[in-house]
């Protein structure tokens, strides 16, 4: 995985983010020329996300890719990534694996909550996001410095309600396909009964976010 | 309620006044979740103390059966503690991760010198 992506010779800094595990990553992460940032413990995705945020805002880069290292996504979509950033229009680039592959199907379950989180993203900011929950995505200075901050980031599991987030901040968000590939290592995040807690905590997620603004709102045009 | 239980009521409110107390001097808890915990115990124990009160007030408020109005206060201030305790155990949370994060970033172990964009 790393390989690949070093292959590219990107003309960018690698981050590792281990977040607490101890199954050698530390180790062979050690072997490439890349940064890394260990997590004492388990954090949450989320968390490690933010510390790649955070790791950027503080070194002042401009750009930032992410991308899940359990193999589902192709290093080369990084750098389709990166380049749309450059262009300096948007400030998120979402890969969308369903403009990649018009027959990609995640699984039942998750279509189903795509679908529902794409309706929900369509009714309150009016935009069409057709993969809210891609873990490929790319942010510019003006959105990773934010979510840098304290109490700005979800610690576990980022998905709809953070694209909606960062649509009422008025921050600028454009898909582009990717391909999608079946996971080559490591085992999903969401299995067994946490499909539907997940599920419920990001609808929980967008309504505390929905509210925030609308109080935000309100108070911005009465005063 | 007989006088029996009465001394049973007080004597179980005497003991928990000293163990929240001890806990206290042994800065196993913090003054102002002692001065909770103990004003809100005093408030019921008070209560049941004083069967009269708690009679009228349930005439007032129309309940019934008087011990069922203790019960239902008792239930809401222990679920106000939790509630209390849900909100400090989130704030910890945020601040373990804020601190983990700092710590971690510190020491990002480094790699030859870098350039101006990153891929995490």
């Amino acid at each position: 995985m790393l390989r690949g992506l070093l292959n590219l010779g990107l003309d960018a800094d690698i981050l590792v983010v281990n977040d607490g595990s101890v199954d050698g990553t530390q180790d062979i992460v050690a072997r490439f020329p890349v940064y890394t940032v260990n997590h004492p413990s388990n954090l949450g995705y989320g968390a490690s996300l933010q510390s790649g945020y955070r790791f950027a805002a503080k070194r002042g880069y401009r750009y930032v890719a992410q991308y899940d290292a359990d193999g589902q996504h192709d290093a080369k979509d990084l750098i389709n990534v990166l380049n749309e950033l450059k262009k300096g229009e948007a400030d998120v680039v979402i890969g969308s694996r369903f403009l990649g592959n018009p027959n990609f199907h995640p699984g039942w379950l998750k279509l189903v909550a795509i679908l529902f989180f794409r309706g929900v993203i369509r009714l309150f900011t009016g935009k069409k996001v057709l993969d809210p929950t891609s873990g490929l995505r790319g942010l510019a200075r003006r959105a990773f410095a934010h979510y840098a901050g304290r109490k700005t980031f979800p610690s576990d599991f980022p998905d709809a309600d953070i694209v909606i987030d960062m649509l009422l901040k008025r921050l600028k968000v454009i898909e582009i396909p990717i391909g999608a590939r079946e996971r080559v290592h490591g085992v999903s995040m969401h299995s067994g009964w946490k499909p539907i807690v997940y599920f419920l905590k990001v609808i929980t997620s967008i309504v505390a976010i929905l509210l925030h603004y609308s109080i935000i709102e309100r108070r911005k045009s009465h005063g | 309620m007989g006088d029996w239980l009465k001394w049973i009521v007080a004597i179980a409110g005497l003991l928990y006044l000293v163990f929240v107390v001890s806990l206290l001097v042994k800065k196993k808890i913090s003054e102002l979740n002692t001065l909770v915990w103990i004003g809100t115990t005093a408030i019921i124990l008070i209560l049941s103390a004083n069967t009269r009160w708690l009679d009228r007030l349930a005439e007032l408020v129309g309940v019934g059966y008087p011990p069922s109005l203790l019960f239902l206060f008792s239930v809401l201030v222990l679920l106000l503690l939790t509630l209390y305790q849900s909100v400090q155990i989130s704030v910890l949370q945020e601040k373990v991760k804020d601190l983990s994060q700092f710590i971690a970033l510190e020491h990002a172990e480094k790699p030859s010198p870098g350039n101006s964009e990153k891929s995490g």
